[in-house]
């Protein structure tokens, strides 16, 4: 395994780390959250290693991230809704109608882009092939370094997603969030005569 | 055009190579902003929802743009730093960094858990540290505390935050209305 040293820590690319500073209100909340969480040692077998790795780089990709956000996001957020009694509740069911819609056709159109940005990438960005998205100051670095290799394949892909964004989001997330809408709006109201019907029978 | 492109590829590898995240964070970002652009517009033309029920969801998604950046920035910036912090300063070891550093007791033991001890330098001079653990370990954390952060701010906080302000824009419209009907009509 070739895990190479991207330190967190060095936010600041290359400068020095600070040194803490405790009459700095956030240096000592942080020594008081160092101070309070309890030392752990975690297992470390080459099996949970390779496993740690994988996990990071699945995670790291753009659209396996935004698919994680919005399986919790269908997960969360119409619940949410759900319990907002602050307003009626013909508003309250739109709501939840929209924001189940809004994140079906944005996970969707979001993984799409962004998968499709990472496959184009990756095939032009290869040292020994097709190197033309490649940065000529760095190929040679990045070669050598395949977590940097991705890492850069990573934002190169989510930024050319961004871009493919500004047309999809009008051409494809709106009109598709439109429709889900639609369908679960109707979904929801055809609901209302059935009840009313075995209500009456009851 | 060429040179341009040249340009903005190394000023990507530059800034990103070695920090995925940042793009990822920035980039984000710019998505959310886009995308709330399109989903206001799409409720504004949306002939099927009322204009009172509008007056609702056009200044939630506003809301839920505002806070859901906001919020990303603050909950994740802080879980990923944290994290980090708590790994450099060996709170947080896998196993054979634990049994290094108690192997080392003499150099580490009354620095482990301060804030100005930094892992990340010792094992810059130390070539028998096992960096091999102690990067998968952080790398691991680090992302899982970034992602579950991102989880907790954009599906939990954003969406209590901007019912609680849409709810309270849609009263203040709906009370905006009554005042303006002329007089003599019952509200």
């Amino acid at each position: 395994m070739n895990i190479q040293p991207i330190s967190y820590n060095d936010l600041t690319m290359g400068k020095a780390p600070k040194k803490p500073n405790f009459n700095s209100f956030v240096d000592r909340i942080k020594q008081k959250i160092v101070d309070t969480a309890p030392s752990t040692t975690f297992n470390d077998a080459e099996k949970t290693l390779k496993n740690w790795v994988r996990f990071d780089e699945r995670m790291s990709k753009p659209a396996e991230n935004r698919g994680v956000m919005g399986g919790t996001a269908i997960l969360l957020q119409p619940a949410i809704d759900a319990s907002n009694k602050k307003v009626d509740n013909e508003t309250r069911q739109i709501s939840i109608c929209r924001t189940i819609a809004k994140i079906i056709a944005g996970t969707g159109v979001g993984m799409l882009v962004r998968g499709s940005a990472y496959k184009a990438v990756e095939k032009m960005t290869n040292p020994e092939g097709n190197k033309i998205l490649l940065p000529k100051k760095y190929i040679d670095e990045l070669s050598k370094n395949p977590k940097l290799m991705k890492n850069y394949r990573s934002a190169l892909s989510t930024g050319i997603a961004i871009l493919a964004m500004c047309v999809t989001n009008f051409a494809l997330d709106a009109p598709l969030t439109v429709f889900l809408t639609n369908r679960l709006i109707e979904a929801a109201h055809l609901k209302k005569p059935k009840e009313a019907v075995d209500e009456k029978r009851a | 055009m060429k040179n341009v492109l040249d340009s903005v590829l190394n000023w990507v590898a530059q800034n990103f190579r070695k920090d995925a995240s940042k793009m990822l964070i920035w980039t984000g970002v710019a998505g959310w902003t886009l995308s709330s652009l399109a989903q206001v517009g799409a409720v504004l033309f949306n002939n099927k929802i009322s204009n009172e029920k509008k007056s609702f969801l056009v200044p939630q998604e506003m809301a839920d743009a505002a806070v859901n950046i906001g919020s990303f920035f603050l909950i994740t910036q802080a879980a990923k730093r944290m994290t980090a912090k708590l790994f450099s300063t060996g709170k947080f070891a896998p196993k054979t960094v634990r049994v290094y550093l108690e192997k080392n007791k003499d150099l580490y033991a009354n620095k482990l858990g301060k804030l100005e001890f930094d892992l990340d330098e010792v094992l810059k001079t130390h070539n028998d540290f096992p960096k091999e653990q102690y990067y998968a370990c952080k790398n691991f954390g680090t992302t899982l505390a970034t992602v579950g952060a991102g989880i907790v701010s954009s599906n939990i906080v954003t969406p209590i935050i901007r019912n609680n302000m849409a709810s309270k824009m849609q009263q203040n419209y709906i009370s905006k209305q009554q005042v303006d009907r002329p007089t003599g009509m019952r509200v």
